[in-house]
């Protein structure tokens, strides 16, 4: 019977040049995504304190069983994992994601997954076309790859690989029955930026698809490697295709429909798609919306017909949001900002933290021609088409300021005796370990706690789409809520499985150290490691919390993520089962992270957050962070805006999750016990071996 | 509508249309579902140049509760704008009638009526600086590479 | 076009037909003789016209490849691309709206397929609404459909796995769904198109150079989503000309900017 996965993950050693295979049902326990990724670094990276751009880093790009399935969120994601450049100050080993067709080719050539191994002597890229696979020479001298951004590379890749032969049927192995396929090749590369070693590279499918966190496209460069281009011709066969039909159905049913357009909520993912970035009707400018593979929701880009920065959205056009020309007028084209962001391969969110600290240092007059930090970039003209071009090629490329901002902001602002004083004014907002602020770890703590727990900024927008932009947007839209907080929160409780307490979502000033959010930040990312990483269910897709299109607004969690997983595996895994291989890969990754040195003093938050209220930079006014809180015996929707962390609530806190965890209480090491319980007994022997345990 | 400001001086006008410095700066936030982010703006221009971000005209219908994912709000509390602009940037008369135009936005109407007064008035008297200083505003693409980029 | 009189038939040679060389184009091969005959050189052929068709609108489609996977998964229990009935091809970095192209099958009213055939096993199911399919059992593995087929990509595709031809039989023969499908039921592909960008329809088509992709977002919520809608896919001059009429009103409030 199939069950969704192909079977096998393609091992490629770039010093060697050779390729090996190791069969997926060894490592099935994990699930797939993250879970195998992680799984397999760990076999395969012996020495887990090598340095991101060394040799010895082990980068795995991985799949799941329900990709290239017709599973909504999920069909079309992909993890990528390694130790990451952008970690600071240690390169953590951390995780991305990206969503595209990358995760179908791969499937039906016969592989859930690639690990990456060594370094390759000069430029190259891996043409996978079903199960044959070479090494070949991207170097000027070759085919032509290094040194092309990521549009021009994957472009010049489709050529190789089809060989002009674009339109009808290509033939794949030369055989009547060895495959064939009209399509383009899966493509995903690093952009000149990763080329040179720049700690925020990216690593980008399809123009915007892109594994953004982490530096991966740095790790790329290098092992000189430039891009994994993969076509497949097979398929994978569905365990029960008539349940998976059924499922489809079903969670369609629970999303609108462009013949009968219904109400959404304010901030929730709803009606109107994600758009192709500067197309408006004004100036006729038009476009698609897109979709990653096998996947309703639309959010994920769009194309325009200025052929600009396709499949890009969300965070990627925000970078540019400092400018001082606002990026919806003429002199701050923000379509263009973000093509030649996602052409150079690097992070948004680099870009999105330095803004503002930038322009503040040039106004303290610390930043600027023969000042303290030198530059020749006009930094009076931020947000200007001149300004965007000279800043992102000098990071991309490492000069001028880009020498030192090419190493990501944490490291800049360290070299330049900054990092101190300017996170905790909070004039550069950094989240912890190096990575950007995203949403406030002092209201909502399970983003903050989590991140602080974890290897990176976590981007897991569970509370954040419905108990703070919900509950936020609602009243800055003057539109009533759907429910009292108490109906609310029961109702998302109910889907804690296997706690269901209502509790856990309690993020009042005591509620969030109390043991409750113990338990939910356990909850949280052990739902993530497993379903949302593994599983590779999409962040936007679930948790599927409050939806607007079913009765009573009643969310798809906790129904939809085993009902797709196994009607395409054949299992019976139920949803409380998926929690405890969320453990067991949380620990897992845990391991990894003590084995680099994480212990209770890693896992922190950058100061700003426990000396301001206020937002960082400038401000001291309150804006909406409503969440909901259990106050006098009640519950009710209250902006929470203004407090900030307090270390020793905050360190106890971490004590009582250590415990809940089944971790050293003083270290946050798992314990032996621990590791044993969830068949980690390995993990254990070689943290031992460390002398961590 | 909204109320028409005096005409400034020509030093009014150039105080209210200087650039400040970073300790006399404000900032506002944007909302995005992806994300939220601080903007620092150090300038009138600016400060409207960031709340012309905000695009719920195009993603909200209003009494429809018919937002959509891509709403994103460009949030600048009122009265701290209000006070911003009578304290750093020195117009106290802006600042009143700010004050003023939000206080008549009915109630539950939500932050976007807000923002168009603030907006509109912040507009108006940055048009009269201009008249007055004898600058053209006439919404010329002022960035150097933009046409270029655009026959590419 | 729409005349049903029995027009005087063209003298096509069937070389002509079949490869859509005829100087009509093939588009004209029609031309309001609807489910009857056309004179062919050496015989009389009567072929009955399918009881539906698959409409698309590529200005719509969001590319997501659901109905690849769909038809993939409904017809062999297995998720492909390659084995998809339908493809999706999408160029990312052509501007829009050559990036994306859809090729379904058009149940030819004249299908060269079907006459391609040497053992019949492409053939019109007169007990499935006249779908054009291929019977597995008896093809032998000439590949004559997939080259006669005269539209690129082959509508008729080879299944190298199953060692057979395959085309789009309008999912009336889908033993992994239980949907009944045909002509006189559902499709897959229909079904799981969130844009409705793949309908269905039981009217034959216009017949035209440019298939049937045909504007279909004038009448759904396109427009209420900010969508072109346009029949080239860009926005009506409607919709431009009231965009820039908000636009103005919007000026007047926006910032200007300060001219050197």
């Amino acid at each position: 019977m199939g069950n969704g996965y192909a079977g096998k993950i393609l091992v490629v050693d770039l010093t060697k040049r050779t390729t090996s295979t190791l069969n997926t049902s060894d490592y099935a326990e994990y699930g797939g995504g993250h879970g195998i990724g992680s799984a397999v670094f760990f076999d395969l990276c012996r020495d887990k304190t090598v340095k991101a751009f060394d040799p010895g880093n082990v980068l795995t790009v991985m799949t799941g069983p329900l990709q290239g399935t017709l599973t909504p969120f999920a069909s079309g994601r992909c993890e990528v994992q390694g130790i990451a450049p952008e970690g600071f100050p240690v390169e953590w080993y951390s995780r991305s994601g990206f969503g595209g067709r990358f995760s179908g080719q791969l499937k039906f050539a016969g592989w859930d997954g690639i690990a990456v191994t060594g370094k390759a002597d000069k430029p190259v890229w891996i043409d996978i076309r079903d199960q044959s696979v070479a090494i070949r020479d991207a170097s000027p001298s070759g085919d032509g790859l290094w040194g092309l951004d990521t549009v021009e590379v994957e472009k010049k890749i489709y050529e190789l690989v089809r060989k002009g032969d674009t339109a009808d049927w290509t033939d794949y192995g030369g055989s009547r029955d060895s495959g064939r396929s009209t399509l383009n090749p899966g493509v995903l590369s690093c952009g000149p930026a990763g080329e040179n070693l720049c700690r925020a590279a990216s690593l980008i499918h399809e123009g915007g698809g892109g594994a953004g966190q982490g530096g991966f496209g740095a790790v790329f460069g290098s092992k000189n490697l430039k891009s994994i281009s993969v076509i497949g011709t097979g398929s994978v066969e569905i365990a029960d295709p008539k349940a998976l039909m059924g499922a489809r159905a079903w969670a369609q049913a629970s999303w609108w429909d462009i013949d009968n357009l219904k109400p959404g909520l304010p901030g929730m993912y709803t009606s109107r798609p994600s758009g192709a970035i500067g197309a408006n009707a004004a100036e006729n400018v038009a476009g698609r919306d897109n979709s990653c593979l096998g996947c309703y929701k639309s959010c994920h880009g769009g194309r325009n017909s200025r052929g600009l920065a396709p499949n890009s959205s969300c965070f990627d056009s925000y970078y540019n949001l400092q400018s001082k020309f606002g990026i919806q007028g003429h002199t701050s084209d923000n379509a263009v900002t973000t093509d030649r962001l996602q052409r150079l391969g690097i992070n948004a969110w680099e870009g999105a933290i330095a803004g503002p600290w930038l322009v503040a240092l040039y106004k303290k007059g610390i930043l600027g021609p023969g000042k303290q930090i030198d530059t020749k970039i006009d930094f009076s003209d931020y947000g200007s088409e001149a300004f965007n071009k000279a800043f992102l090629e000098a990071i991309a490329y490492r000069t001028d300021i880009g020498k030192v901002l090419g190493e990501g902001a944490a490291r800049a602002a360290l070299a330049w005796g900054r990092y101190e004083e300017d996170t905790t004014s909070g004039l550069l907002a950094i989240c912890a370990h190096g990575y950007a602020h995203h949403y406030d770890a002092r209201t909502e703590v399970e983003w903050g706690f989590g991140t602080a727990l974890d290897s990176r900024d976590i981007n897991e927008h569970d509370i954040a789409l419905t108990l703070y932009w919900y509950t936020s947007m609602a009243p800055l839209f003057g539109v009533p809520y759907i429910m009292p907080a108490k109906d609310l929160v029961e109702m998302i409780g109910s889907t804690l499985l296997p706690y269901k307490d209502p509790m856990m979502l309690d993020y009042s000033d005591t509620g969030i150290y109390s043991d409750a959010m113990v338990k939910f930040v356990s909850w949280h990312r052990h739902y993530n490691r497993f379903w949302k990483q593994s599983a590779i269910f999409c962040d936007w897709g679930v948790t599927d919390w409050i939806n607007p299109y079913t009765e009573g607004y009643k969310g798809l969690t906790p129904e939809v993520e085993p009902r797709f997983f196994n009607a395409v595996t054949g299992q019976k895994l139920t949803f409380e089962e998926g929690m405890t291989i969320g453990k067991k890969i949380w620990n897992l990754d845990r391991a990894i992270n003590v084995l680099q040195g994480r212990d209770r003093d890693g896992d922190a938050l950058d100061e700003w957050q426990f000396t301001t209220g206020a937002p960082a930079s400038h401000t001291t006014y309150e804006i909406p962070y409503v969440m909901p809180v259990f106050e006098n015996g009640e519950w009710s929707y209250k902006n929470v805006w203004g407090r900030m962390l307090d270390h020793a609530k905050f360190e106890d806190w971490k004590t009582r999750f250590y415990e809940f965890e089944g971790w050293d209480t003083k270290t946050g090491v798992p314990t032996k016990e621990t590791l044993d319980k969830l068949g980690l007994e390995k993990v254990a022997v070689e943290l031992a071996a460390a002398k961590k345990i | 509508m909204t109320v028409t400001l005096t005409q400034p001086t020509e030093e009014e006008a150039a105080l209210f249309t200087r650039e400040l410095s970073h300790e006399d700066c404000f900032a506002g936030y944007v909302f995005k579902a992806s994300g939220q982010l601080v903007v620092t703006v150090y300038s009138l221009e600016h400060a409207i140049a960031f709340l012309g971000q905000n695009n719920t005209d195009q993603t909200v219908t209003p009494g429809e509760q018919f937002p959509g994912h891509d709403v994103q709000v460009a949030y600048m509390q009122p009265q701290a704008l209000a006070r911003w602009i009578r304290e750093a940037i020195g117009d106290v008369e802006l600042a009143d009638a700010i004050e003023a135009a939000v206080a008549e936005v009915p109630a539950n109407t939500g932050y976007p009526p807000q923002l168009h007064a603030m907006r509109e008035l912040a507009a108006q008297r940055l048009l009269q600086c201009y008249e007055v200083l004898g600058i053209e505003a006439n919404g010329e693409d002022r960035s150097e590479g933009a046409s270029e980029q655009e026959e590419s | 076009m729409s005349d049903n009189e029995a027009k005087e038939p063209k003298q096509l040679s069937r070389r002509d037909f079949v490869t859509g060389l005829g100087s009509l184009g093939l588009g004209a091969v029609l031309g309001g003789v609807l489910g009857s005959a056309v004179l062919l050189p050496d015989r009389v052929l009567a072929i009955p016209a399918s009881e539906g068709y698959i409409l698309v609108d590529t200005k719509k489609c969001i590319g997501c490849d659901s109905c690849m996977l769909a038809c993939s998964i409904t017809h062999h229990g297995s998720a492909s691309f390659s084995q998809s009935r339908i493809q999706i091809s999408q160029n990312v970095f052509e501007p829009y709206p050559g990036d994306l192209t859809i090729a379904q099958c058009r149940q030819c009213p004249y299908p060269a397929c079907v006459e391609a055939c040497p053992t019949g096993a492409n053939h019109v199911d007169t007990a499935n609404g006249n779908v054009r399919t291929v019977d597995a059992s008896k093809c032998i593995g000439c590949e004559r459909c997939v080259s006669a087929c005269p539209f690129t990509p082959s509508r008729a595709l080879w299944n190298g796995a199953e060692k057979h031809a395959q085309k789009c039989d309008l999912c009336a023969n889908t033993p992994f769904w239980d949907k009944k499908g045909g002509p006189g039921g559902k499709q897959a592909c229909v079904e799981v198109c969130k844009m409705h960008a793949v309908t269905f329809t039981s009217e034959i088509p216009i017949q035209s150079d440019a298939g049937y992709d045909v504007n279909l977002r004038t009448k759904d919520g396109s427009a209420a989503l900010l969508l072109p809608t346009g029949d080239d896919g860009f926005f009506s001059p409607g919709q431009v000309a009231a965009a820039k009429a908000a636009a103005a009103a919007a000026a007047a409030a926006a910032a200007p900017k300060a001219g050197h």
